[in-house]
């Protein structure tokens, strides 16, 4: 159960050191922090695992055993870091399906009428703090009272352009 | 160093390969039913091709299936969510209406495009086709408690990143 374990370990350890991190000092580009840190960390850490199963005596048997092993644990714990990334924007931001579900929750059996949701959900909250976020991302810069795509933002958007595309799909939101 | 002990990469590689051409055929051939019935249909495809392999390379090691499982289910979920984002993401919306114009939006531009009560009404929309939520009247309450549990959850991982107060 080496592979797996080892795996779970280099995640765990790589979260670790992000909520470490965003205790200490949140910073501004959250997105590419994260996924930076977490690629870094599990890289490293297997880089120096490997050293220590390879330099010490006798602790070869409690390491992944071959480099192909080695190779699946650090796809497995990318692969988990992955799925950590992708959950973070909800982490991050309010997710409007989530405010929205713990509204009506909140209003019990009886639920809650439509028109409150528009009332406690603005613009504000809803679209303009996002666009805060895609200035602090390095996607769109404020140009007079004009927000603009950076290169990243065109970018950004030409994949999604694509994919969808591909998939033969309209736009979203 | 041997090419032998890559012998979980091709299997791996051919199940999330299957998953995603799975899920573009369906969602191209039946756009009407929508995105996340391909996205479950490629998943199941793509588990079954997954157990068809292990089943053939059955004489590895256990705990390297174990892996590639937890690989696929991984890279499962990174892919629904990488699909949700074009479906959902409200900044992946904005760059999309901001690259149309070279110039730029301002705030009442973008606002006119795409604004609080989209957003609302397209949630409102999923919720209800979901099953999550039911209607009576005018008002709205919960059926189904699992997308609480999940706020509950994100709530304490916001807590604990300092992110939010519970």
């Amino acid at each position: 159960m080496l592979v797996p374990a080892f795996g779970l370990l280099l995640f765990l350890f790589a979260f670790a050191l992000h909520w470490a991190w965003w205790r200490w000092r949140r910073p501004q580009a959250t997105a590419t922090s994260l996924i930076v840190l977490l690629v870094i960390t599990v890289v490293a850490t297997s880089g120096a695992l490997m050293t220590i199963a390879n330099t010490i005596p006798g602790a070869a048997p409690f390491f992944p055993a071959e480099i192909g092993e080695w190779c699946q644990t650090i796809v497995l714990a990318l692969a988990i870091s992955a799925s950590y990334v992708m959950t973070y924007p909800a982490v991050e931001v309010d997710s409007p399906t989530l405010v929205m579900i713990r509204l009506i929750a909140n209003g019990g059996a009886e639920g809650i009428e439509t028109s409150s949701l528009y009332q406690s959900l603005s613009d504000d909250f809803l679209v303009m703090a996002r666009v805060k976020d895609l200035c602090n991302e390095g996607m769109v810069f404020q140009e007079g009272n004009r927000f603009v795509l950076t290169g990243r933002g065109k970018r950004l958007a030409l994949v999604f352009f694509a994919w969808r595309k591909l998939l033969g799909l309209g736009w979203g939101g | 160093m041997t090419l032998a002990t890559f012998w979980w990469l091709p299997l791996i590689a051919v199940a999330c390969g299957s998953q995603i051409v799975i899920q573009i055929a369906l969602v191209r051939r039946f756009p009407s039913r929508g995105l996340y019935p391909s996205i479950l249909a490629g998943f199941i495809g793509g588990l079954a091709v997954l157990l068809i392999l292990t089943g053939i390379w059955f004489h590895r090691p256990i705990a390297q299936h174990i892996a590639n499982l937890g690989i696929y289910l991984c890279f499962s979920y990174t892919y629904f969510h990488w699909n949700n984002m074009g479906e959902t993401a409200r900044r992946i919306r904005l760059v999309i209406e901001i690259f149309d114009h070279i110039t730029g939006l301002s705030r009442p531009e973008i606002l006119s495009r795409y604004n609080s009560r989209e957003v609302i009404d397209r949630r409102i929309h999923r919720l209800l086709k979901s099953g999550q939520i039911r209607t009576h009247g005018t008002r709205l309450s919960l059926w189904n408690p699992s997308v609480l549990l999940m706020s509950t959850v994100i709530a304490w991982l916001k807590w604990t990143l300092r992110e939010s107060e519970l």
